[in-house]
């Protein structure tokens, strides 16, 4: 394979035409519009069904949700991606779908996340139990129509258990009242393997024979406390247990000095990180003093600014890491999913990520050429 | 006697939450929204009377945040971008300081219901003056200790504008001192806080809380206020040898970051245990922290569980 892969990291941007049509809502004239646009850029023929479909009473909601996931594979493919997946399409977000699949747990209402934005937060209220494998559609369909590579990311375990309230295990742990704080970690773990074991290794046993070749694990709450990096570790580790795929963790916004050494510990073959948003790329020698030699997902788009970044900065990021490394380690992504901007600026970084690897692949040639490198 | 009180910020409803969902889509007025959180003010009042509590609070359900009113109120300081609230789930956009800051009193004045509160003893909530130096980005060009001097002004005047208006307990919160302060930084924040609180009329506490305060309560007794705060869920405070003689304790034995009710009996032993541990003259009962971090119904049902459990701490003496 190519040195400098480029991947992209989970989801894009719904666009208006598929929010509307899951409300209920048809669509406008510029969202009929835009459907035009992007099927011109990309390539896509047939759109007068999916119109047609928009145009209905009821629209066949999933039906749409298949053009969707099409228009954001394809999207990646022109752009030139080397690894593909449908912009998370299908998924409200990251946390309640795949929570509003596993039985033991209760929504309450909102909790703030900052200012007037709100997200609902589930409690733990009965033992974990899978009520069916999700993802299984999507990926099926995503591999029918992909014509590059595919890697499924989905949401880890320990995430899950962080991001939720925690009653059932915390009244299952039998320790007393008085150290609060160990009493929380027992349950924090208990509640975080269950979900490992009873959860996301049937489901990813589940995504492997449906022919998931890759799997990546989103795991953002990974540092958020550093005393249960342990925690995350032995969940991934229990979760991924047998299952034949590629593994990947993706990982962002954190403090990865706080994951070592315990990380070294984790079966997984791709660390999937964000970079571009603390600007710190000298933190790739960590990797290297830690003595990991795994792939490493750098991010070299900031997922939060509409500023495109150029192709030679890519480059030299990516060289930059792999002089450290080693070349035949490094992929090029984006820190995190691009959901939060436009198809325009997220289809225009992603074309730059791609351009800016390939500079980076003729810079690492060109020495070669000139009769081999020089130290 | 104080046996509890709440020390942070409330969640606002689902109904707030869908109005200012619509406002942002245009479908209601921002007129409608603050007569909804208005009423939520009212209800949040009602609750902490019906439960007994001790001093009221009205939510601060317009503070965006902790440091929002200073950093949206006070000349010098702006919000700045989201950062993540210590170790949750949830942000706060951090306050960039670009120049000297001026106090002005009149900041958490204007987020404070104070028509509400009337005839009520009451109780209002700042930052540390350590903590709103800590959480701000310095882009002043000023050393730390000028921000820290100039934080510790826009503080005191804040307090003392809060005293004029009737409030009858001010109280600092500080995470940052637990969580990110080394122990150099101790003496800073005691001086600090000793030049807001000198002088004040009003009863004041420092709670701390997302961190282990165990390794630091001794510095921390002797910080110049009446009441000393800790979160029992960060840490035993088994390990400190220190003595909080003569302060109240703010035991935070209510957890402000899970949904489970704990039990009456519990609350209650975690308190006196606390008390008794470290020899303060009294003890209060308070969620360790915001209960912001919760759904409004799980906060509504901690604060009457706050309420049963003070009961049983009067009853207990």
């Amino acid at each position: 394979m190519k040195v400098f892969p480029t991947q992209e990291i989970g989801s894009l941007a719904k666009p208006a035409w598929l929010v509307k049509a899951t409300r209920g809502q048809g669509p406008s004239e510029v969202d009929l519009a835009e459907i035009d646009r992007w099927a011109e850029r990309l390539g896509i023929d047939g759109t007068s069904e999916l119109k047609a479909v928009l145009n209905t009473e009821h629209p066949d909601k999933e039906r749409v949700r298949d053009w969707a996931a099409l228009f954001a594979i394809r999207l990646q493919e022109v752009a030139g991606l080397d690894a593909v997946y449908d912009g998370e399409a299908r998924r409200i977000e990251m946390y309640e779908y795949p929570v509003r699949r596993i039985a033991g747990f209760h929504f309450y209402g909102h909790v703030r996340s900052f200012d007037n934005r709100y997200y609902r937060k589930a409690a733990v209220v009965d033992r974990v139990r899978l009520t069916e494998p999700f993802h299984l559609d999507e990926l099926k369909y995503v591999k029918s129509v992909a014509r590059r590579p595919v890697k499924i990311p989905i949401t880890g375990p320990y995430t899950l258990a962080d991001w939720s309230f925690n009653e059932y295990y915390l009244k299952s742990i039998d320790g007393g009242f008085r150290d609060l704080k160990a009493r929380a970690y027992a349950a924090k773990r208990a509640f975080t393997l269950d979900l490992a074991t009873e959860v996301l290794r049937p489901t990813l046993h589940a995504l492997a024979a449906a022919g998931a070749d890759w799997i990546q694990i989103d795991e953002p709450a990974a540092t958020t406390h550093p005393e249960e990096v342990p925690i995350l570790v032995e969940a991934f580790n229990e979760a991924v247990e047998g299952v034949r795929a590629k593994l990947s963790i993706h990982i962002c916004y954190s403090d990865y000095r706080r994951l070592y050494p315990e990380m070294l510990k984790m079966r997984v073959d791709h660390l999937a990180l964000e970079f571009k948003n603390t600007g710190d790329f000298d933190i790739v020698k960590l990797f290297k003093e830690q003595g990991d030699t795994r792939e490493l997902g750098l991010g070299v788009l900031d997922v939060h600014s509409d500023v495109i970044e150029t192709p030679e900065e890519i480059r030299d990021k990516i060289l930059g890491a792999a002089a450290v490394l080693g070349a035949e380690k490094i992929w090029a992504n984006p820190d995190c999913g691009l959901r939060t901007r436009t198809w325009d600026v997220a289809f225009a970084k992603l074309q730059n990520l791609v351009e800016g690897a390939r500079l980076a692949r003729e810079a690492l040639q060109a020495p070669i050429r000139a009769g081999g490198p020089t130290h | 006697m104080p046996f509890a009180h709440l020390v942070g910020i409330f969640p606002r409803s689902e109904q707030v939450v869908e109005l200012s969902r619509a406002v942002e889509r245009r479908r209601a007025t921002a007129h409608e929204l603050a007569a909804a959180v208005a009423e939520d003010e009212a209800r949040v009042i009602a609750l902490q009377r019906e439960a007994g509590l001790d001093y009221i609070v009205d939510g601060q359900l317009r503070w965006q945040d902790l440091l929002r009113p200073l950093s949206d109120g006070i000349p010098g300081m702006h919000p700045g971008g989201i950062a993540r609230w210590f170790d949750n789930n949830s942000f706060y956009r951090h306050p960039v300081i670009t120049g000297p800051l001026q106090p002005t009193g009149k900041a958490a004045l204007a987020v404070i219901n104070l028509k509400a509160l009337a005839g009520l003893r009451w109780k209002a909530i700042l930052p540390s003056p350590f903590a709103l130096a800590a959480l701000s980005e310095n882009a002043s060009g000023r050393s730390a200790d000028q921000v820290l001097n100039d934080a510790a002004a826009v503080l005191r005047a804040e307090a003392q504008a809060l005293t004029a208006a009737g409030c009858a307990y001010i109280q600092f919160n500080d995470p940052a001192l637990v969580t990110r302060a080394g122990r150099a930084d101790l003496p800073r924040a005691h001086a600090a806080l000793a030049k807001v609180t000198d002088g004040l009329t009003v009863r004041t506490a420092l709670h701390t809380f997302f961190g282990d305060a165990g390794p630091i309560l001794g510095e921390l007794v002797r910080f110049p206020v009446d009441e000393i705060g800790v979160d029992l869920y960060a840490g035993t405070l088994n390990g400190t040898a220190a003595s909080a003689a003569g302060k109240t304790l703010l035991a935070g034995a209510l957890d402000g970051r899970n949904s489970l009710i704990e039990e009456v009996r519990d609350l209650v032993d975690l308190a006196v245990a606390a008390r008794d541990r470290l020899g303060a003259a009294d003890v209060a009962l308070v969620p360790n922290c915001d209960l912001e971090l919760l759904p409004w119904e799980c906060a509504e049902l901690k604060v009457r569980r706050l309420g049963e459990a003070a009961a049983a701490l009067r009853a207990a003496k």
